[in-house]
């Protein structure tokens, strides 16, 4: 879409060096977390400290390489088309001045 | 490994089932990111299928899903489109929502058991997308009809939104004002759905547009932030149980979160009724699949007689039938996206020169 923008490449690369390393050692020391994890009780931080992590640095990721693809938004305006029931009428007794 | 995972109930991965939970979390977040919820009804009878207990197929997916509408949510609020306040609200009702589905659920399994609780979810499945998806895919066809695609608000919220009753509420995002006495009964039959058949997101969007008003851009995004808050919930009463297999999660995570953002950037390519055609395409297709599973139930309720081979058949059919709505959701959202693409290009080419 926006072909004169300057593309992340360099935000890419990283986030995907840190995506990987992450998968990486999860593959590598999965006995030991697979016997941390899922212990209940206080370990109940651990799994979803990790996919806050993940989600992060993956999801980081993920949007950059549709960012480099080219597939980026195309209308960023808000979604405002609702109509709205019409404002009611004041319809209790005013006082007014009759000169 | 191997004494390990035979300890802690978790299963040994090979790289089949890791392409397949790779796919299956891609194309659900695809749809996730594009209508606000789904992937879920395929992704626990998927992992089921690769030998994955009940409770961790449902803990690991759960865990899965709160990370990717997260992620799904932040980018359509950039996009202007997610209601925060509107969110939260229905978040509260739903998780009252889902206290009552579990005592309707605990209820009907003391009464007549694991086969008549089956038939319960598979009944309010059929009903709930037949019903709901129905409405949804004639709305979506009318306003296709509809040359500028404008979405018109239906009458019903209009007149619900001019009913002053205390408590009124506003959305700003949503540009609604409505009573909350409105929203609660949406906000609770979401998490009703939720604690039953796990996608409250099939009633809570349509919800969101017919009853109090939103459109679908504003009910969709909106729903993401109601899956954040519940699945965070959700998922940290499983990990206390010890039941989330991380592995599991993290690789349905990685296909998820591209999907899920692929499927928000779809939603400013295309018309606003698109949100509809895919979700009641989606709802009418599960609504077949669960149709297909309920001879099952029937038959070990003793309501009806069928074969052990008509069984396992009609639950393969009805697996297949759930992965293609998936596939024709994927199908409808990468094809118009890819359309709109199209037509884009000769504008931004004409820019450039």
């Amino acid at each position: 879409m926006h072909a004169n923008k300057k593309k992340p490449y360099g935000k890419l690369v990283a986030y995907g060096i840190g995506s990987g390393a992450l998968y990486a050692a999860v593959y590598m020391f999965q006995d030991v977390i697979m016997a941390n994890f899922a212990r209940g009780g206080v370990y109940t931080a651990l799994p979803i400290a990790t996919v806050f992590l993940f989600s992060w640095i993956h999801g980081t990721f993920a949007g950059t390489l549709w960012q480099v693809l080219g597939i980026d938004a195309v209308k960023k305006a808000p979604a405002q088309a609702t109509a709205q029931a019409p404002a009611r009428k004041d319809t209790r007794p005013r006082a007014t001045v009759n000169a | 490994m191997d004494m390990l995972s035979e300890a802690t109930k978790f299963i040994t991965l090979d790289p089949a089932g890791i392409g397949f939970l790779f796919i299956v979390g891609f194309i659900g977040g695809l749809v996730s990111g594009f209508i606000g919820s789904g992937g879920a009804f395929v992704l626990t009878p998927g992992m089921m299928s690769l030998g994955v207990p009940g409770t961790v197929a449902v803990a690991s997916n759960m865990c899965h899903k709160f990370p990717k509408a997260l992620v799904g949510s932040i980018k359509r609020y950039r996009y202007g489109q997610v209601d925060i306040k509107l969110g939260l609200f229905m978040a509260a009702f739903a998780g009252i929502g889902v206290q009552v589905g579990i005592k309707i659920q605990n209820f009907i399994l003391n009464a007549w058991g694991q086969a008549g609780s089956n038939l319960y979810v598979s009944v309010s499945f059929v009903l709930v997308l037949v019903v709901v998806g129905g409405i949804v895919m004639i709305d979506a066809l009318k306003s296709s009809r509809n040359s500028c695609g404008v979405e018109q608000t239906c009458s019903l919220a209009l007149r619900l939104q001019k009913i002053e009753l205390w408590p009124m509420v506003s959305f700003k995002r949503a540009n609604l004002r409505i009573s909350l006495w409105f929203l609660l009964p949406v906000g609770l039959a979401t998490g009703l759905l939720a604690a039953t058949i796990a996608v409250g997101g099939f009633v809570g969007v349509p919800g969101m547009i017919y009853i109090l008003g939103a459109t679908s851009l504003v009910a969709s995004a909106t729903e993401l932030v109601i899956a954040f808050v519940m699945g965070l919930a959700g998922s940290v009463n499983w990990a206390m149980q010890g039941m989330i297999d991380i592995r599991l999660t993290l690789i349905i995570l990685a296909g998820s979160l591209l999907g899920v953002q692929l499927g928000a950037i779809g939603t400013t390519y295309v018309k606003e009724h698109m949100i509809k055609i895919v979700m009641g395409t989606i709802m009418l297709i599960v609504a077949v699949s669960r149709a297909l599973a309920m001879p099952e139930y029937l038959g070990k309720l003793g309501l009806m007689d069928v074969s052990e081979a008509t069984l396992a058949l009609l639950s393969k059919i009805s697996f297949g039938f759930m992965v293609l709505s998936l596939l024709t959701g994927a199908v409808i959202i990468l094809g118009s996206m890819f359309k709109a693409k199209r037509a884009l290009e000769p504008v931004s080419a004409e820019m450039e020169a």
